[in-house]
């Protein structure tokens, strides 16, 4: 059974049998993976806090049909920060949950976990959580190609333009945020399979 | 992303050097493929001299198409799309190579290697499409599709004609060797285009084709724009497929010109296209597109309705170029809705999936038609031809899903 190490920010996590962990995590080599963690649910489990949702984690995996076993796991950052604030954790699960249903198995996508570990570390900055959930809506639309920019406003479209390059997220007022969920919501709902508007905190 | 909204513009499409070369390939590619089908209908005749052996390179065109189209898609997604053309152009000038030796032997090897070509073709037109929404800003992608139809529909018409001139003036054996060449400069012209964005995929191995291939199909399945742009597609195909089959009947019985002259019917109608090509250029500024495809339901169901009835050759002419007016406005918008809808990684797969739906429409529609017109009669079968097309029209009104689509 071939191993391997890899970067990865866990997607979502759920309980498997009695003790162990089935994760669905965002790796940077293999896109969405699917792993199963033993013994992660036992009080004397080795892996501590870092299989939570949002964990940034350097994985060791060993490849199997269709579950990758887990056999150890590194904290890169853990964004405790992010989890802690109700409204962060709400971007931050927002997020999580659009790309667990958005990627498809197995196939890399370098530029989508770089927007995302981007966005994570945005929310644990401080910036407006509302507004990384929209400048993330925005980059997820334009990367995979559906970002419809005429439909927006003039000046929202030069402030988007302005902030792409910028390291901090720009603080979008509620209207800016209403038109943003307008344009991209639907499209990013059809995508997903799912009403992604009830997933955000407005 | 674009920095500017700024109104489609056909200057700033033809300053698109990738566009140009890809544009350049498709003609060249079809113009080849026209061609060589010419070429080898023909010799299927001169070998059996019967009607069966003339279908039977037919179904090696038609039969890939269906079977195969859509999991060429899935490749497509995993491989380099400009890699992908140009090896697809480079096999079957390659393959037509090889027909040459086995052109005069025996209708099964023709069958066998025709059938590898149109298996390879499969991977091209997705690889196209997905390319042609990389290299073409978004707000001009409407009119690159419209200038990719035409040139689709002109250069088939043009390379039956071409063909019959180069089979009368260097023989069979050279017309062959003409396509090859053809499809070696359009993969020339391919290594020119620059795609600024290219899925590289080093996990595929894990992944199985039937996974991916439902993937596509999940996506299809659950977005219902790119669901209602794939009905439409197919209902104007299906629609423009059988009113060529019938063209034949209808130039002889209805105005009188002759079977042999129902190419007139076509070329009026290419002409159409033309037209339509520069109102689209015009409109899709100002009107949605989701109006442009209900105008243009409403215009080809209503002519065709008009044509069931008349036995005038002007009439019929100008009906025949609303036709083409209408069909660029209708499937040049709904590619586009495709293309800006559907997220990269899954473009092949969808084009792929669309490419079969097309295929598809080439094929059943157009016998059941056959049938219809050989019991009811050729104009019962064309109005009943454009009352079918107003249930595209009419779901725009009764379903908002529709309208966006």
């Amino acid at each position: 059974m071939p191993s391997y190490k890899t970067e990865a920010i866990n997607l979502r996590s759920a309980r498997f049998s009695e003790a162990d962990k089935i994760l669905s995590v965002f790796t940077k080599e293999r896109g969405k993976v699917s792993v199963i963690a033993k013994s992660a649910c036992k009080p004397s489990s080795k892996y501590g806090g870092r299989l939570e949702v949002l964990g940034y984690n350097n994985l060791f995996l060993a490849a199997g049909k269709n579950l990758d076993i887990l056999s150890q796991a590194e904290t890169i950052e853990s964004f405790h920060s992010v989890r802690e604030k109700e409204r962060s954790l709400g971007t931050g699960l927002y997020m999580a949950r659009v790309l667990y249903y958005f990627l498809e198995e197995r196939v890399p996508h370098a530029a989508l976990f770089g927007l995302f570990l981007g966005c994570l570390k945005a929310l644990k900055r401080g910036d407006d959580p509302d507004s990384v959930a929209r400048m993330f809506d925005v980059r997820l639309a334009d990367i995979e190609g559906f970002l419809p920019i005429e439909r927006f406003s003039s000046e929202l479209r030069s402030r988007i333009n302005s902030v792409q390059t910028g390291p901090d997220t720009p603080r979008f007022s509620r209207e800016e945020m209403e038109n943003i969920d307008l344009v991209l919501v639907p499209g990013i709902s059809e995508h997903v399979g799912k009403d992604v508007s009830l997933w955000k905190n407005m | 992303m674009e920095k500017h909204v700024i109104p489609p513009r056909f200057s700033a499409v033809l300053r698109n050097r990738s566009f140009i070369f890809l544009w350049a390939a498709q003609m060249l590619s079809q113009l080849a493929d026209r061609i060589y089908i010419y070429v080898l209908v023909l010799a299927a005749y001169t070998l059996t001299h019967t009607n069966l052996g003339v279908s039977v390179p037919m179904l090696s065109f038609g039969i890939p198409s269906v079977l195969f189209a859509s999991f060429a898609g899935v490749y497509v997604d995993r491989w380099n799309k400009k890699y992908t053309m140009l090896v697809s152009c480079l096999l079957r000038a390659a393959l037509i190579f090889l027909m040459l030796i086995l052109l005069k032997s025996s209708l099964v090897w023709i069958f066998f290697v025709s059938f590898a070509i149109y298996t390879i073709a499969q991977f091209f037109a997705p690889a196209e499409a997905s390319s042609l929404a990389e290299i073409v800003e978004r707000e001009n992608l409407i009119l690159a599709n419209s200038l990719f139809m035409t040139t689709w529909m002109w250069s088939s018409v043009a390379a039956f004609g071409v063909g019959a001139l180069l089979v009368s003036a260097f023989g069979n054996d050279n017309t062959l060797i003409i396509s090859s060449v053809l499809y070696i400069i359009s993969s020339l012209s391919i290594l020119f285009v620059s795609l600024k964005y290219s899925v590289h995929n080093p996990e595929s191995s894990v992944r199985t084709v039937k996974k991916d291939l439902l993937a596509g199909f999940e996506f299809i399945r659950r977005s219902s724009i790119i669901r209602h742009a794939l009905f439409k597609m197919f209902m104007i195909t299906s629609a423009l497929a059988v009113v060529s089959m019938l063209a034949i009947q209808f130039a002889e019985q209805y105005i009188g010109i002759g079977a042999q002259n129902f190419g007139y019917l076509v070329i009026v109608a290419a002409a159409g296209m033309l037209f339509g090509m520069w109102m689209l250029g015009r409109l899709s500024h100002f009107f949605k597109k989701g109006h442009i495809i209900f105008a243009g339901f409403l215009m080809t169901g209503s002519c065709l309705m008009l044509l069931s009835q008349t036995k005038n050759l002007y009439l019929a002419f100008f009906y025949c170029f609303v036709l083409g007016v209408g069909n660029i406005l209708i499937n040049a918008t709904l590619q586009t809705t495709v293309a800006h809808n559907t997220p990269r990684s899954l473009r092949g797969r969808v084009f792929g999936i669309q490419n079969m739906l097309i295929n598809f429409a080439f094929t059943v529609p157009v016998v059941l038609f056959g049938v219809i017109a050989d019991y009811f009669g050729l104009d019962t079968s064309i109005l009943l031809l454009g009352i079918i097309l107003f249930i595209p029209a009419a779901m725009v009104l009764v379903d908002p899903q529709s309208r966006i689509a």
